[in-house]
């Protein structure tokens, strides 16, 4: 059988919910999914291993660099180190494909981690489609059939304006997942996909995990690169990434003060128990409104939210490139002949700040 | 030494996006510089300058001779991919090489193996390989990873998303750097890094400036040598790419490349369509309290969100 895994993106000892999407593409079909969690000692061992049981997850590794298995106390994540850890891990447990997300971290990893292997990787996938199952096994019977083993990535290209199917071939595939776009499904839902398929997956699936596995990994510290310091970043960017509904400001915001205004409007989505971030257009950056890492679009950050709120933003094509995947768009322009007025899914043409504050009021008066 | 700037020939991202034939896009649209690699020029032009600037007299012209100090402008592309290797001239690239092939899009792998080979056939030809400069990533394929692959070839560090540069020059060389690089949320790495090296151009690295007339003029009588991809491929069979995983170093897990370039896996695109637009805009009306109910039911009821 095939072996894949996916790398979980963890911070501060918490599994970011866009690993569940990950999981649930590469759970598809019968297969040996491994889990690999980076820098796992056994502090937060058990609580991931319950999280990621009820998601289908048997085999659970955590990778280590120090022989002993201590935590890396350098405070910094270094992605040469890792990258380095994670490409043996994946010649260790012949690994054929491998997951991660596209998210900062991932972008980091997997490049480093295919070059390396000098395996093929599709970054930013909006699906990956195994084609590779038991009945080729049986029929065809090597793994280096590329006419019969490969796998489908489907990924957005051209700025946005494309869907392109990705053909990939190799004894080992790497995949970058775009965080979201993929709907979790837990355990009872992969158990009743998994009935009509080899019962080797059901009982994979059946049987938890008794402990979380160590994997060693060697490394010699590289003289020609160091990492000699790391700043890490407001845990924003990732918000950005994870959140449930984005309200994003663009030129109409006229200041970066009355980008308050969407913050006051985020902050009362979450006290309704959602989550919510806020964006902004190239505009709002280049101006100095707000920081770059705000910004969604072609140059800024790829978001595929449930709700994407536009707020006195055009939506030129650079900008749509960033968050066209949205479940939902809704547009608040003043202009009706504005481009993003014309592909969303509700448009209120108006002032914004006529509309914000009545929202924001709203929002706070609800239950 | 040798400043290579890897340029693309990319469609403007403005451009309206035609498919032919399930994966092949209507070409008849602007094709230009990629964006991000306009900062991978202006930064490579920059360094050069400082380091003739900080070269002492006498020892630079000993340089001339032999390792004369260039910035060189390498695309792999169609023949019109000419065009921005010209542009990279134009914005200080002293020379320009295409590789030239027939289709548009390789894929990332056969991208590094042939900028691979053409780095280190100009390198040896003319002199050291100092620093390769790419742009952060290709506006139109996204693929995040040919400056990787090109370092894994040289067995040189790298580092992507670079905004800031600082070599550290001594008697006109530069034999390291000190690079940030920016990680998510708005946090920024700091690396020390020893030469040769690859590094990615960001955002926020540089202002590139539009090359002026002169710029322009001069550019045109500056030499693009054309080699074909084919011939570099050939080269590429007899120089088998090793493992670079720390824990396989000293056993001899060299891939041989025999009769096959692609043996490590490749992608292909199989099939291409425009992204279609699904959504039925509906008009949400009334005063602005009624507007802000009406966006409180859809995120409530529609979104289920909150």
């Amino acid at each position: 059988m095939k072996k894949r895994a996916v790398i979980i993106e963890t911070q501060d000892g918490v599994i970011n919910s866009a690993n569940y999407g990950m999981i649930a593409c590469a759970s598809k079909g019968a297969t040996e999914l491994y889990c690999f969690i980076i820098n796992e000692n056994d502090e937060h061992g058990d609580k991931f291993r319950e999280e990621l049981e009820k998601y289908g997850i048997k085999n659970i590794v955590g990778i280590c660099i120090d022989s002993t298995c201590q935590k890396d106390h350098e405070k910094s994540f270094n992605p040469v180190k890792w990258s380095d850890a994670i490409a043996q891990a994946v010649i260790a447990y012949h690994i054929s494909t491998l997951f991660g997300l596209t998210t900062p971290v991932g972008k980091e990893l997997l490049p480093r981690i295919a070059a390396q292997l000098d395996a093929p990787l599709v970054m930013d996938c909006l699906d990956v489609s195994q084609t590779y199952n038991t009945v080729n096994e049986h029929t065809y019977g090597t793994y280096n059939d590329s006419d019969h083993d490969f796998d489908l990535a489907k990924t957005s290209l051209y700025s946005g304006k494309t869907i392109a199917t990705v053909k990939v071939t190799g004894s080992i595939r790497i995949f970058g997942i775009r965080p979201n776009v993929i709907t979790p499904s837990t355990k009872s839902a992969i158990l009743q996909a998994a009935e009509s398929s080899p019962s080797q997956a059901t009982a994979s699936i059946n049987s938890s995990p008794s402990s979380i596995e160590k994997f060693i990994a060697n490394y010699t510290p590289q003289q020609n690169i160091k990492l000699v310091e790391s700043r890490k970043g407001d845990s924003l960017g990732n918000h950005l990434l994870a959140a449930d509904v984005i309200i994003s400001g663009g030129r109409a915001m006229q200041n970066g003060e009355n980008f308050k205004l969407l913050e006051d409007c985020a902050r009362a989505i979450e006290n309704l128990g959602g989550s919510a971030a806020v964006g902004a257009s190239r505009v709002a950056v280049d101006l100095g409104w707000v920081p770059y890492r705000m910004q969604v679009g072609q140059t800024g950050e790829k978001v595929s939210p449930k709700v994407y709120i536009a707020c006195g933003i055009s939506g030129s094509v650079q900008h749509f490139a960033g968050m066209k995947m949205s479940k939902m768009i809704i547009a608040i322009n003043e202009n009706p002949n504005a481009a993003i007025m014309s592909s969303c899914d509700y448009h209120v043409e108006s002032d914004v700040f006529e509309i914000l504050p009545a929202l924001i009021e709203e929002l706070q008066t609800t239950q | 030494m040798k400043i290579f700037v890897c340029v693309k020939h990319v469609p403007d991202s403005a451009a309206t996006i035609i498919v032919h034939d399930k994966i092949q896009i209507d070409e008849k649209i602007t094709f230009l510089l990629n964006p991000y690699d306009e900062y991978a020029v202006t930064e490579a032009v920059k360094l050069k300058k400082s380091l003739i600037q900080k070269g002492d007299s006498s020892s630079s012209a000993q340089v001339h001779q032999s390792n004369e100090i260039e910035v060189i402008a390498v695309s792999l592309g169609t023949s019109d991919a000419e065009k921005t290797v010209r542009s990279a001239m134009e914005m200080g690239a002293d020379r320009g090489v295409l590789i030239k092939t027939d289709i548009r899009c390789q894929d990332s792998i056969t991208t590094a193996r042939a900028l691979k080979a053409a780095i280190e056939q100009e390198c040896n030809e003319r002199g050291d390989l100092g620093i390769i400069f790419t742009g952060r990533e290709s506006i139109d394929m996204v693929g995040m990873q040919t400056m990787f692959r090109i370092g894994a070839y040289f067995n040189i560090p790298v580092i992507n998303n670079v905004f800031k540069f600082t070599p550290d020059i001594k008697d006109g060389k530069c034999l390291k750097a000190c690079v940030e690089s920016l990680t998510g949320g708005g946090g920024k790495d700091v690396y020390e890094i020893s030469l040769p090296c690859v590094l990615g151009a960001g955002r926020g690295l540089n202002n590139p400036a539009y090359p002026t007339f002169p710029d322009v003029v001069k550019a045109r009588k500056r030499q693009i040598k054309t080699v074909a991809l084919d011939d570099l491929i050939k080269n590429l069979i007899n120089n088998p790419i090793k493992y670079l995983i720390s824990g396989s170093k000293s056993d001899n897990s060299t891939q041989t490349g025999t009769n096959e370039i692609r043996q490590s896996g490749k992608t292909e695109i199989i099939d291409l369509e425009l992204f279609a637009e699904k959504r039925t805009p509906k008009k949400i009306g009334g005063n602005n309290s009624q507007v802000a109910k009406e966006i409180v039911r859809i995120l409530k009821e529609e979104a289920k969100v909150i």
